[in-house]
């Protein structure tokens, strides 16, 4: 079920990938926490359902897997404003532009981006777990 | 069966979440989102993918995501 709570917080691909195959700990905490109001990109499930293939995993568990953060997260569409604010936030924080348009799509939400990628180092309202 | 409607009090927080949820299902109504989010059950899959090969989390992120821009 989606929690509606007052902690927002916007799931990066990696965070989904290490709490299915039970690698990042902290994504555990985070997803099954019934304080947190999730949000993803539909660039994610994108990724997720490409790289759990790539990794071996049959179709049924793939589908699984993105009903799962369908059902306990909101997805996050594409937007002209997140487009162009994007174009902006690669220049300002040295992101690439897949990087951006999900990291800016946490912006315009006002939800925090949680991601175990290194690259957002110098983006703000960034939690970045350590792996 | 008339099926009438009602006024409910809800925060501003919660009323932008659910215009969030509204686009997110692409429901038409408030009435659609809450319907939606009440049917929905889930219990943890942390770790539902890990059987098989071990795979770390460094190893599952390299190159899930391509580092070079189209132009």
């Amino acid at each position: 079920m989606i929690r509606v709570t007052e902690c927002r917080l916007f799931l990066d691909s990696s965070v989904w990938l290490g709490y299915f195959l039970g690698n990042i700990a902290e994504a555990k905490e985070i997803v099954d926490s019934e304080e947190n109001t999730l949000f993803t990109s539909i660039i994610s499930i994108h990724e997720i359902s490409k790289r759990l293939k790539k990794l071996g995993k049959t179709e049924k568990e793939t589908r699984g897997a993105i009903k799962f953060i369908e059902d306990n997260s909101i997805i996050v569409n594409l937007n002209r404003n997140i487009a162009l604010a994007a174009a902006e936030n690669c220049e300002k924080y040295g992101l690439h532009t897949i990087d951006s348009l999900i990291y800016t799509s946490a912006l315009e939400i006002k939800a925090e981006f949680v991601t175990a990628g290194k690259d957002f180092s110098e983006a703000p309202k960034t939690k970045i777990i350590k792996i | 069966m008339f099926v009438g409607t009602t006024t409910i009090q809800i925060k501003g927080p919660t009323k932008d979440l659910l215009n969030e949820l509204k686009k997110s299902f692409n429901s038409k109504t408030y009435d659609e989102v809450i319907k939606t989010l009440v049917s929905k059950k889930t219990k943890s899959m942390y770790g539902s993918l890990s059987k098989g090969k071990n795979i770390s989390a460094a190893e599952m992120i390299k190159g899930l995501r391509d580092k070079s821009d189209r132009m």
